[in-house]
């Protein structure tokens, strides 16, 4: 009880956007509902914009260009485009926003929501993804050329650079330190309160076994294969794509945790891991990036200072 | 002919019907056609010398090339201070490109957090919040 009572008093409150639950959490109660709308804002905005599965987003609008020269971006694409492409570079192309037509391939055409679990089975070929390195992004012109077929998809950075640009406009016009979290991606602003920010990491809101931790600053970030799960023909695929293969990634991992000093890049580096497989716990730690991977077996690594357990 | 003999004008046969080769004439027939011809050609030329004289009028009249007079000025008269005044509308859209909001990445590689995430003291606060892979709903 006595640690309790050094716990800041937090306020938070959860909302469905971008086809997941985004919550928002405050060290001023007061601040919540304005904190809340901002976010809410942002996140629709975001969606509306950024989204592979709205026929009139800008991006669809975008990748059914692909092959048709340069296309002017809107400062909110272009923002979501740039931290997709830092995810890309940071990792090697381990998270590539290239991978568009690859997720289609592999079924996932409409929001989870409305996808089928169960369907005839898909012909896939293995085929390394063209590669960010293909686009021609011109950042004095704001302008963007996709080769001919070639499709982005910013699911793999867009939730965690959601966050970050909620957490950073509410810290800004509220003058609050919070959190915000995108379907699990969590990114934090402003001075830390006091005890820090308490964050579970599961597999699941309902799992038994998990982590509870504290966080201070930049954000927190879980990949993994074990939701957004479907099968077509008796095979099991899932949302995560191995840009060399252009299939999902076959991994050991069922989910990485990595906090880093932005959500953008802590989804990175989680993502990352979990595509890279067994060298992933040695590259966490060359990085000095906490990390917590859990294997498919259940069993728990920790690597870059993460800890298992209070000192 | 090569008998030197001559031949004879046409003559009628003398059992062709007199009426159709004999030209009578009566005199004051003649003179009443004749009549007819001069007073025909007076009038044609007299008709033609008055057509000419009407549309050589007709054309002075009209194809003279003289612009046709101003029609008269009927704007109405609108007191300045009574007429409308119409606005410019706004249809500039300044559109303004911000680079990226968040802490710019670290480097060309993720960065650690300037303080980890630690292990929550026990017993552990109620989270605020899960990290755990992104659910759908």
């Amino acid at each position: 009880m006595l640690l309790h009572a050094l716990q800041a008093v937090l306020s938070s409150d959860s909302f469905t956007g971008m086809g997941t639950t985004n919550t928002v959490a405050v060290d001023d109660g007061a601040a919540l509902p304005a904190a809340m709308a901002i976010v809410q804002a942002k996140i629709q905005e975001i969606d509306e914009a950024c989204s592979r599965f709205r026929p009139n987003s800008e991006l669809s609008r975008l990748n059914a260009r692909s092959g048709c020269g340069d296309v002017l971006l809107s400062p909110l694409l272009e923002e979501a485009i740039v931290a997709a492409l830092c995810s890309a570079e940071m990792t090697g192309g381990l998270v590539d926003l290239t991978v568009g037509r690859c997720v289609e391939d592999a079924g996932y055409t409409v929001t989870f929501r409305d996808l089928p679990a169960e369907g005839p089975p898909l012909e896939l070929r293995t085929r390394r993804v063209i590669g960010w390195r293909a686009l021609t992004y011109q950042p004095a012109a704001h302008t963007m050329r996709l080769p001919a077929g070639v499709g982005l998809d910013l699911g793999a950075s867009g939730k965690a650079w959601a966050a970050d640009r909620a957490a950073d406009a509410v810290a800004s016009k509220l003058g609050v330190s919070v959190l915000v979290s995108c379907g699990g991606d969590v990114a934090v602003c402003g001075p830390a309160p006091q005890g820090g920010w308490p964050i579970r990491v599961a597999v699941d809101v309902d799992a038994v076994e998990g982590q509870d931790v504290v966080v201070f600053d930049g954000g927190l970030a879980t990949s993994g294969t074990t939701s957004r799960r479907w099968r077509r023909g008796g095979i099991e695929f899932h949302h995560i794509i191995d840009p060399s293969t252009g299939l999902p990634a076959q991994t050991p991992w069922a989910m990485v945790s990595v906090a880093a000093a932005t959500c953008v890049e802590a989804n990175a580096a989680a993502t990352a891991a979990l595509i890279m497989g067994h060298s992933a716990p040695a590259w966490l730690d060359d990085l000095k990036l906490p990390a917590r991977l859990v294997d498919a077996s259940g069993e728990v690594r920790f690597a870059g200072g993460w800890r298992a357990s209070a000192a | 002919m090569t008998d030197g003999q001559l031949v004879e004008p046409w003559s009628p046969s003398p059992d062709e019907p007199a009426g159709l080769t004999t030209y009578g004439s009566d005199p004051a027939t003649r003179d009443r056609a004749l009549w007819i011809v001069r007073l025909g050609t007076l009038g044609g030329v007299v008709s033609a010398l008055g057509l000419s004289w009407l549309f050589s009028g007709l054309a002075q009249a009209y194809f003279s090339g003289k612009l046709p007079a101003p029609p008269s000025s009927v704007t109405a008269t609108v007191p300045v201070a009574a007429a409308p005044v119409q606005t410019t509308p706004t249809v500039v859209q300044t559109v303004v490109h911000v680079p990226y909001g968040a802490p710019a990445p670290s480097g060309s590689t993720p960065g650690p957090p300037s303080q980890g995430p630690a292990a929550a003291p026990q017993p552990a606060p109620p989270p605020v919040c899960y990290s755990t892979p992104s659910k759908p709903c």
